[in-house]
């Protein structure tokens, strides 16, 4: 089964009043009051299409709350369109808070288990894996005492080496993952190159300039839910960055 | 529409049966929560019996005296009673505030939404199990030994299992939905425990002992206390327990099927 993603005039909408409580991507898109007083709808994504094919790597580009976090969520089906079609075939493995599934109190080696299996990885999966996260997080004996017994650095070693593990047709990640010190940025990118190689589909949300040009072959740039354009990612990053230039020092 | 076919499952059933499978997961979340509760002690979640097994002391010494009624035996009354209804007290109040509880992990995890009332079911399970190990101690310290109708534990067991995700499910759609009733639930389940014959005696109601077959707490805890006493369980509360079981897991599959798209914007 060859993996494949396809988004059909797709539209995400939030509802809310103003008594309740803001969903988190409030801001996103346009906000345009609905009937009663006081409920508001948030376009968070406006008819949204295109496909992605199996050597695709995506960048999504936009400004904060231009709706990239929105359409990643929506691609794996963590929301529902409100209108239009979400169609993905293939094993999807996605990445918006690294360590989700960490228990601070038990030990390095249990993390690896339940984090590997909280992220989609199945138990053999994980047993072919274990060699190289406890190779590349080097923590030795320290994989025997409570995660919470770590230093930052280790503890980031562990997350990176448990996210990078798994091997999905589809992956969807929201911004790139190992930010640390320098050293291990160093150590890190040749894993992070040869994780997001192996998957068929990439879709990545991402503000760094040179992650997205390093990484992916394709972009979409995203503004209040709506796309403006999607062609290759230098041709995008090249028209983005014109516009948001105040944007560019930052990336 | 929506035809995701590795992303969170689109369906209810798809969602709960993934969910239900996913086993190591949900049962090594559960096993954590724990074993995180009585971090880092030394005798770690060997805690629990011990703290439930005071319970059981002092309600059993004041309340054999007061109902006058032998200590070995009653012993066994409060102790079967008081761990189930624990169990039960625990899913449903956890079970009311569960989803908003979870909601980094259901945003940011294309896991099935329901893997979380299996890990709260589950942990439940393991407190259950940790609490039970103080029957057979009950039974040891006071000599009595189990008649044949002990074996009906198992389905009494079987069914306390079965149940759980259904209440747990049923019961975190509801609160997250009508948070008032979830605020209801709260106090209904404080107040069973005294409303519950957990540590006194129907019989000792008098002309209202009756009262006590309208509470659902009841019937699930003499599914449980009636074997351990020699006795099969009512018949009355096999079919209520069995009734609830089921009408509890089609309305929360039911309303799952209903609710599980606009879930995440609820959250």
């Amino acid at each position: 089964m060859s993996a494949f993603l396809s988004l059909q005039d797709v539209s995400v909408t939030f509802s809310m009043t103003a008594r309740g409580m803001p969903a988190p991507s409030a801001g996103e898109g346009r906000i345009e009051r609905a009937g009663r007083s006081g409920e508001v709808v948030v376009h968070a994504l406006d008819r949204v299409s295109f496909e992605a094919r199996p050597g695709d790597r995506i960048a999504l580009v936009g400004p904060n709350g231009a709706g990239k976090s929105t359409l990643l969520r929506t691609v794996c089906g963590i929301y529902r369109p409100s209108s239009g079609r979400v169609e993905a075939r293939g094993q999807m493995g996605v990445m918006f808070q690294p360590g989700l599934g960490f228990s601070p109190e038990a030990t390095g080696y249990e993390n690896i288990w339940l984090a590997g299996l909280f992220q989609g990885m199945r138990p053999a999966e994980i047993e072919r894996s274990l060699p190289s996260i406890i190779e590349f997080c080097d923590l030795g004996e320290f994989l025997y005492l409570p995660v919470n017994t770590y230093s930052s650095g280790m503890r980031m070693r562990l997350t990176f080496a448990i996210a990078t593990a798994s091997q999905p047709d589809i992956l969807i990640l929201d911004e790139v993952i190992g930010v640390g010190d320098k050293d291990f940025i160093q150590k890190a990118s040749d894993r992070r190159r040869a994780f997001m190689a192996k998957t068929n589909i990439l879709l990545l949300a991402s503000h760094s300039r040179n992650i997205v040009l390093e990484t992916c072959n394709r972009a979409i740039w995203l503004e209040q839910g709506r796309i403006v354009q999607d062609a290759d990612a230098a041709s995008v990053l090249h028209a983005y960055l014109g516009e948001h230039h105040q944007e560019a020092g930052a990336a | 529409m929506i035809a995701v076919t590795s992303g969170v499952p689109g369906s209810a059933l798809e969602d709960v049966s993934r969910a239900a499978v996913s086993w190591r997961l949900w049962h090594g979340l559960a096993w954590t929560d724990v074993k995180r509760q009585f971090y880092p002690s030394r005798l770690g979640a060997l805690w629990l019996p011990i703290l439930t097994s005071m319970h059981i002391a002092v309600l059993t010494f004041i309340f054999s005296h007061i109902n006058q009624v032998e200590a070995g035996t009653f012993a066994l009354y409060v102790g079967s009673g008081f761990i189930t209804w624990q169990y039960m007290s625990d899913i449903l109040m956890e079970g009311a505030g569960l989803f908003r509880q979870a909601e980094p992990a259901i945003r940011n995890s294309i896991q099935p939404r329901s893997l979380f009332v299996f890990r709260l079911v589950q942990r439940h399970v393991i407190r259950l199990g940790l609490n039970a190990l103080l029957l057979p101690a009950i039974c040891l310290l006071f000599w009595h030994v189990p008649e044949p109708p002990i074996l009906f534990l198992l389905f009494s067991v079987a069914l306390l299992l079965v149940a759980g995700p259904g209440i747990a499910l049923l019961v975190a759609l509801i609160g997250l939905r009508l948070p008032d009733v979830r605020l209801l639930i709260t106090l209904l389940v404080r107040i069973s425990l005294f409303a519950t014959p957990i540590f006194w005696l129907p019989e000792r109601l008098g002309p209202y002992a009756e009262l006590v077959q309208f509470n659902p707490f009841y019937h699930f805890i003499q599914l449980v206390r009636q074997p351990l006493l020699g006795q099969v369980p009512d018949l009355t509360s096999i079919a209520v327990a069995l009734v609830l079981t089921v009408l509890a897991w089609l309305a929360a599959l039911v309303l799952y099927r209903a609710w599980l798209p606009k879930l995440i914007f609820w959250l």
